[in-house]
């Protein structure tokens, strides 16, 4: 794990710089915005916390952004309502290439306590490619963190890796 | 007989003491099953409406169950009155009641939820809005029985017209769904002109579940899941609320033990959901050192909670019974449980004694930071009682009630609710903090108690649940982080027919919409942040 993270942080650190023009894309650290799609708030607790609860992101090479334009990884949590749909896939769309998307909690994979029905879709499964799925209700902080660095360390995801991404849109 | 009140020229010599109260017109309906509910023709529900405006009884909520309307009160002449509830309904003759929100407004958001939820509108309604339905779900009025057709036409939200200033000098300022933040999915609509908020619209519906839908005829266990997740800040007061209903409706009584470690568990959760509050109103005045300690400490707190239960944010641990859902006691042994709760108690109450006065007084010590605070977002009392808040928000504004003080799992323990008069977020704030340390003493009152429970104790945390065939109706409130939370059910053949819910979470907002205009747009988080708005519960 600490070798995973002390990659992740060279990584990050020895990247080359993105594109001058836009759209920018960070390269150095990951970049991910968080969107609560519909749910009970538990997951977007704990992904609070794993911003604000001393995990060192920065040193694990991760951040999060309050845009979608600046972002490399769209974090989705709840189970994603029919309201919400259109918000998530406009967030998706506004995001430069490579991006990846990242289903945490149950109802974020597959609806979890809250199925398909009349104003939810039920979860990313099925309805989209998910990069990561990291499953709980909720998952831990840590846990959270374990699936980001497990996946930038052993997918094209990675910050050193300078080819294409994981998602073309 | 009655007899009319001597009369002086054209004036009574002593007040008409005739005039009926909105709780004597409920009890004069026809009485249901239980004791607490009765029925009304529809004259006497306009009575009861007419009435239900000088009457001090709180207003609890207002639901539909397809065929009736039911409204709730709780029984006192004075607000800081314990649960007494009484709930009066009313037969639906076509798709329209005479509704409550013209005499009481926090009625509103439910005459809305019923509108979107069942198709049936409230007359003279003082806020005609949708409230989850926006014209994106598979039908519309789902749970009628028989639901309309998906709406066709746009996509795009429909807002009020513009304020004239705001139209002619001003700008128009959208927020949310998706904010990078987890404070849950709304859009807020902020009319800004001249430099401050003139007009707040906000719009729902995106969190919304479906959560009564699903409720309708499902088994104890899937209500008492789905009731930790109306909104996970308070899950464990909705669980306790929920179980103590199921538990009023069917006469079983809990053990001591298991009534001490629910409150272990509610008190538990009051601190890190108020820690959570601070933390994001002291982030959003860029308050950094006391939003890291504020968070730091949280994370702290729900490590031991995650140590001792196996449940960081205490979910499904509380079920009809007593403590852990049967069929799961796999996931701490029954004997394990009373000494890991004792020692969740040790654990934090030393992690937060000397940390939550450091915190407090370095949030009363950072630079600026009082003065950002302070007259800002102010909810004056008559504002606060026309609203009917409760809660800390409420005794932030003179409310003096606290559930906790009427409860029978509370009554070993001395205990003192908080009440200040400011109404602005620094005393929202003080109220927070001082609710902290007194959760912090209750927790060390418990620790030696619950330890000293003898054995036998210890294995009955759960007394088994047999479910009566014949229909039953039982009630509950538990004093949750922002307020109290309500659960009326009712059980047929061993499943949940009807279950209604109330929480804070409406009228919290409805408080939001009511303080913003005249404040600068830049204490537009503060203001929001420091009532704690659950938006999942708001939306169900």
């Amino acid at each position: 794990m600490s070798t995973v993270l002390m990659r992740a942080l060279f990584a990050s650190l020895l990247a080359p710089s993105g594109p001058a023009l836009p759209p920018v894309v960070s390269r150095s650290p990951l970049m991910l915005f968080h969107v609560d799609s519909g749910g009970c708030e538990a997951c977007g607790f704990e992904v609070e916390a794993l911003i604000n609860g001393g995990f060192g992101l920065a040193e694990a090479g991760l951040g999060f952004v309050n845009t979608p334009r600046t972002a490399d990884m769209l974090l989705i949590t709840g189970a994603c309502s029919r309201m919400m749909a259109p918000v998530v896939r406009a967030a998706w769309d506004t995001m430069p290439l490579p991006k990846g998307l990242l289903a945490v909690g149950a109802c974020a994979i597959d609806g979890g306590p809250f199925s398909a029905n009349y104003s939810m879709l039920g979860g990313l499964d099925g309805q989209a490619s998910v990069d990561c799925a990291i499953p709980g209700c909720p998952p831990s902080p840590r846990d959270i963190l374990d699936g980001i660095v497990a996946l930038i360390s052993t997918t094209i995801m990675s910050p050193g890796n300078s080819e294409a991404g994981s998602q073309t849109g | 007989m009655n007899s009319l009140p001597v009369v002086f020229g054209n004036m009574a010599a002593l007040p008409d003491t005739m005039e009926k109260t909105a709780r004597e017109i409920i009890r004069s309906g026809e009485p249901a099953a239980c004791h607490w509910r009765f029925r009304l023709d529809e004259l006497k529900w306009q009575e009861f409406v007419r009435h239900l405006g000088n009457d001090p009884a709180v207003f609890i909520g207002l639901w539909c169950d397809g065929d009736e309307i039911c409204a709730a009160v709780n029984d006192g002449s004075i607000a800081e009155t314990g649960p007494r509830p009484l709930m009066v309904s009313y037969r639906l003759d076509g798709p329209r009641f005479p509704g409550l929100s013209r005499v009481r407004i926090a009625a509103a958001p439910f005459e809305r939820m019923i509108r979107d939820l069942w198709g049936v509108e409230a007359m003279e309604g003082s806020d005609l809005r949708p409230l989850v339905d926006h014209g994106t779900w598979s039908c519309t009025a789902p749970l009628a029985k028989r639901p309309g057709p998906a709406p066709f036409g746009s996509d795009l939200p429909e807002f009020a017209r513009p304020d004239p200033q705001v139209a002619a000098h001003g700008m128009i300022f959208g927020r949310g769904p998706a904010t990078g933040s987890a404070d849950g999915p709304v859009h807020f609509r902020l009319g800004i002109a001249n430099g401050l908020i003139r007009t707040v619209e906000t719009r729902a519906g995106y969190a919304h579940r479906g959560i009564i839908a699903r409720m309708r005829g499902a088994t104890i266990p899937r209500v008492t899941e789905l009731a930790g997740r109306v909104g996970a800040g308070s899950a464990v007061a909705h669980q306790w609320a929920f179980s103590a209903a199921v538990e009023n409706a069917t006469g079983i009584v809990c053990t001591t033990a298991a009534s001490r470690s629910r409150v272990v568990l509610t008190e538990t959760e009051r601190i890190a959901t108020h820690l959570l509050t601070l933390a994001r109103t002291a982030r959003s005045v860029e308050a950094a050192s006391v939003a890291t300690g504020l968070y730091r400490l949280r994370e702290q707190i729900l490590c031991l909670c995650g140590k001792a239960t196996g449940r960081r944010l205490l979910m499904d641990f509380i079920c009809p019974g007593g403590l852990i859902p049967l069929g799961r006691q796999d996931m701490l042994s029954l004997a394990g449980i009373v000494s890991e709760l004792s020692g969740l108690c040790v654990d934090v109450v030393s992690a937060c004694r000397f940390a939550v006065s450091e915190l407090r007084a370095l949030w009363q010590v950072v630079p600026g930071m009082k003065r950002r605070l302070q007259n800002v977002g102010r909810l004056t009392e008559e504002q606060s009682k026309m609203l009917g808040l409760q809660g800390s928000a409420g005794r932030a504004c003179g409310y003096g009630g606290d559930l906790r003080l009427h409860l029978n799992a509370y009554g070993e323990i001395p205990f003192r609710p908080a009440v200040s008069i400011g109404g602005d977020i620094l005393t929202r704030s003080e109220i927070l903090f001082e609710e902290i340390t007194e959760s912090i003493r209750i927790l060390e009152n418990l620790a030696d108690r619950i330890s000293s429970d003898p054995e036998d104790e210890a294995e009955s945390l759960c007394v088994s649940v047999s479910m009566p065939s014949e229909r039953c109706d039982g009630y509950a409130a538990i004093e949750g982080p922002h307020g109290p939370v309500w659960y009326f059910v009712t059980l047929e053949n061993g499943r949940i027919e009807h279950c209604f819910i109330s929480d804070p979470a409406p009228v919290l907002l409805m408080a939001t919409e009511l303080v913003l205009p005249g404040t600068s747009p830049d204490n537009f988080d503060p203001v929001r942040y420091s009532f704690g708005v659950s938006i999942a519960a708001a939306d169900l």
